[in-house]
């Protein structure tokens, strides 16, 4: 009898531990495949939902999505209350998606006053940049949406999203754009033509100050690696990206199956997603590693027996390769620091003059 | 004899101009009548009624010789002697306005022009003639394409064909020795492409002591200066010229280049052309595969990051490659087409034969934004002289009335759309100047001497 319960309980911890591993992977797998039955078609396109699913995989299905819907409203209502008083004095023919492009802008970079009653004003504070491991090293919620509308501060990935967020609400065109180890927003107007939103320093930088950055090399421009827009169905795509990177903060570099199937799903949209080639090469980079170690190999080619790690090996091989060729350079982190105070301290030269003097009536 | 004297005649009587929104039926009765009136009262002259304008067909010409025709109304003072000067100049005025102008009761009976009148007459603008024949040669490769041929082309052709072809040719040479002794006394390896890519650049941008092979002499040669004078052109075309540059060793950003591509190409080395805003500049790869900027107008081999420095490269501009990207030899003498287009403008004025030249440009090189804003010029003119013969309607009336010249309205609306999605920018005449300075700064400097000992290293 005692036996039997000893039994029991051994397997009652096997289930407990086995099925806490299984529930873990269990959410990142229904987040890919919300996110993949959008990019395939079958459920709408919808950005704000495919962040969500992938912040909430890595908070164990924890996230609390309503709250976080009710967060979004909240900012809707105050950018339509924005909007109705009609702050801007331009002109054109698109003045209504630019008016609606400014809210959001007033609305994360700027204290909006909101009248309660006739004794109480709130004020919405704007959402700061959040100089503490600001690239979600030590933390990986740094980079979420969900820490940006809780905690008030966010960093290139979180306030970018929000933003794109908000224009999905509106129904008007925000494109997220890529720049080494950065993300920025790109809006288009009839009078200026193309213009950057920098959400990290509430300003408006040229083209220059991000070519500035020095790891832009020209042919990563021309190839749409960086500074290109991306799509509607792209910005989806990316997150799965993201969900890759949180698999990877979770669960390390042991199974890197996911990580890989991510990124090729992301370059299947979008096959000049530098990032996603860049993590699926490393993933497999480690998956070879582990094999060698664990074989006791001291060169890849040992494993070359078996045709799928040889076909891998050269495909991780070539994409290195066309990341070079193409333009790819990693930026340090020092590097990326000093490159966001060009703004601040060389803003004469790095701010768009147009966007700034022309239409915003301050 | 008509002579136009707007100002006097908009002061003395305000009351003869038509309002110039007035696009109503009375206007048009008002339109018939009014002359006779005018005629009557002011006896023996002979008026022109300005016609309405409306704001949005404002042409905006960018370096159009012929300003916008004054439309105001004529007025003839036989007593009034004017000397000579003012005279001369109110007919030249006159002259220009006629050339876009119809007078108004002629309109209705004459068929509409569609192409600018000719701005030359033909045996002066022969050698214009000969030159694009020149070079439409070797664009479509009967002849075999040379850039100095096609850059002396074009230069003799300003000048009537009065250059020395001879002259030219030998001052070329002459360079060309001397960074060819200078190699040899630096035992450099002439017939490593990338010595010739150096040391041609070294004799435009330095100065070079060479011993003179036949006498025992040195021979000095000096780095040739750039030209702050008019930089641009803006008085005098040939100021761009590479002739002019041989000639007074001084230069700006249009001919150093290519003087610098002709020496190369001379030798049987690789350079390319490049363009970024206001301003080219030579590229060259050297052997392990790495493009370099010479920015010749400093003597400085330039980085990348200095050129998009300037903030008028835009993300749209690279893409399209309109900046920054080698040439090729066509589409150097396809520009070097687009080029001559601007010197009749300069010369002459805008006509069939300029929008001819730009086309075929476009047709080698649909990239060439330069050749591009020529042509929207043209088109803008084009549109503005069909326009007035039938009295500036609106474009709604246009389009129901003249659908032909309406056409050439929306043609020259995309030209402009193609311009604007393009990703050019126009860049201010002080922000060129400011950057272009800027190669002096010390971290353009270390750049310069970092490549250019990392390049003479291997030349041995």
């Amino acid at each position: 009898m005692r036996k039997r319960i000893y039994i029991l309980f051994i397997a009652l911890i096997f289930t407990c531990s086995f099925s806490n591993a299984q529930d873990s992977t269990h959410y990142y797998q229904q987040a890919y495949e919300s996110i993949d039955s959008m990019l395939t078609g079958k459920t709408q396109l919808n950005f704000k939902k495919a962040v969500f699913a992938t912040e909430n995989a890595y908070l164990d299905g924890k996230l609390d999505i309503k709250k976080m819907n009710n967060e979004i409203e909240t900012l809707t209502s105050i950018v339509k209350a924005i909007s109705a008083t009609n702050f801007l004095t331009y002109n054109e023919t698109d003045k209504d998606i630019v008016l609606k492009q400014a809210s959001i802008f007033k609305v994360l970079t700027d204290t909006i006053p909101i009248i309660l009653d006739s004794t109480h004003v709130f004020f919405h504070t704007p959402y700061s940049y959040d100089f503490e491991d600001n690239w979600g090293q030590t933390d990986w919620t740094k980079m979420f949406v969900s820490k940006l509308l809780i905690a008030g501060n966010g960093n290139c990935h979180s306030l970018p999203f929000l933003y794109k967020i908000l224009a999905e609400e509106f129904q008007i065109p925000a494109y997220l754009s890529f720049a080494p180890n950065h993300i920025y927003i790109k809006l288009r107007c009839k009078k200026t033509g193309w213009y950057n939103t920098e959400l990290t320093s509430a300003t408006f930088p040229i083209d220059a100050w991000i070519m500035a950055s020095g790891y832009v090399h020209l042919d990563a421009i021309r190839n749409g690696f960086y500074m290109d827009t991306l799509s509607l169905q792209q910005s989806v795509a990316y997150n799965l990206l993201d969900l890759a990177q949180c698999y990877q903060k979770k669960f390390g570099n042991s199974n890197p199956d996911f990580v890989v199937k991510c990124c090729e799903t992301v370059l299947k949209y979008h096959p000049v997603n530098v990032n996603a080639m860049f993590t699926k090469a490393e993933a497999q980079k480690r998956l070879i590693e582990s094999k060698m170690k664990a074989k006791n190999a001291k060169k890849p080619d040992e494993l070359f027996a078996d045709d799928s790690i040889k076909a891998m090996y050269s495909d991780m091989e070539q994409t290195y390769v066309r990341l070079h060729q193409l333009g790819y350079r990693r930026m340090p982190e020092e590097m990326y620091i000093k490159w966001m105070g060009m703004l601040k301290n060389e803003s004469e030269k790095y701010l768009d003059k147009k966007i700034i003097h022309k239409f915003v009536n301050q | 004899m008509k002579q136009a004297n707007t100002q006097k005649q908009e002061s003395s009587s305000p009351s003869l101009r038509p309002s110039r929104r007035c696009y109503t039926l009375a206007f048009f009765a008002a339109r018939l009548l009014l002359p006779w009136f005018i005629c009557i009262e002011t006896f023996g002259q002979i008026p022109v009624i300005k016609t309405p304008i409306p704001a949005t067909l404002q042409p905006n010409v960018i370096g159009s010789p012929n300003q916008t025709p004054n439309y105001g109304p004529t007025n003839t003072n036989p007593n009034n002697q004017l000397d000579q000067y003012e005279k001369d100049k109110r007919e030249l005025q006159q002259r220009n306005a006629e050339l876009y102008e119809t007078p108004y009761n002629e309109s209705a009976l004459m068929p509409i022009q569609y192409d600018l009148p000719l701005q030359a007459n033909p045996t002066d603008a022969e050698s214009f003639r000969k030159a694009s024949e020149k070079l439409n040669r070797m664009l479509s490769g009967v002849e075999p394409m040379n850039l100095k041929q096609a850059i002396f082309a074009i230069e003799n052709a300003y000048f009537g064909s009065k250059l020395d072809y001879q002259k030219f040719d030998k001052e070329i040479q002459d360079l060309i020795t001397i960074a060819k002794l200078k190699a040899a006394q630096d035992e450099y390896n002439w017939n490593n492409p990338q010595t010739r890519n150096i040391m041609l650049f070294r004799v435009m941008a330095d100065t070079l002591k060479v011993k003179s092979p036949s006498q025992e002499s040195y021979i000095t040669s000096y780095p040739m200066q750039y030209d702050f004078d008019d930089y641009m052109g803006k008085q005098d075309w040939s100021k761009m010229f590479v002739t002019k540059l041989l000639s007074s060793k001084s230069g700006q950003c249009h001919s150093l280049p290519l003087l610098y591509l002709i020496l190369c190409e001379e030798t049987g080395t690789q350079a390319n052309l490049a363009f970024s805003p206001s301003h080219t500049y030579a590229k060259f790869k050297d052997q392990s595969g790495n493009w370099h900027n010479l920015e010749l107008t400093n003597g400085r081999i330039v980085s990348d990051a200095f050129i998009l420095g300037s903030g008028y490269v835009t993300v749209e501009a690279l893409k399209n490659r309109i900046y920054m990207d080698p040439l090729t030899k066509e589409q150097t003498v396809a520009q070097c087409l687009a080029d001559l287009a601007k010197e009749y403008t300069k010369k002459y004025g805008y006509d069939g034969f300029v929008s001819q030249c730009v086309d075929t440009t476009l047709k080698y090189d649909p990239t060439n934004i330069f050749a591009r804003q020529v042509k929207s010029d043209c088109q803008t003119l084009r549109f503005d002289y069909v326009v007035n013969q039938v009295g500036r309607p609106c474009p709604e009336i246009l389009k129901t009335r003249y659908p032909k010249v309406y056409q050439l309205l929306e043609e020259r609306n995309q030209t402009y759309q193609i311009i604007d999605a393009s990703g050019y920018q126009e860049m201010p005449e002080q922000a060129y100047q400011d950057w272009l300075s800027s190669v002096n700064k010390e971290k353009e400097k270390q750049e310069h001497q970092g490549q250019m000992l990392r390049l003479t290293r291997t030349l041995k």
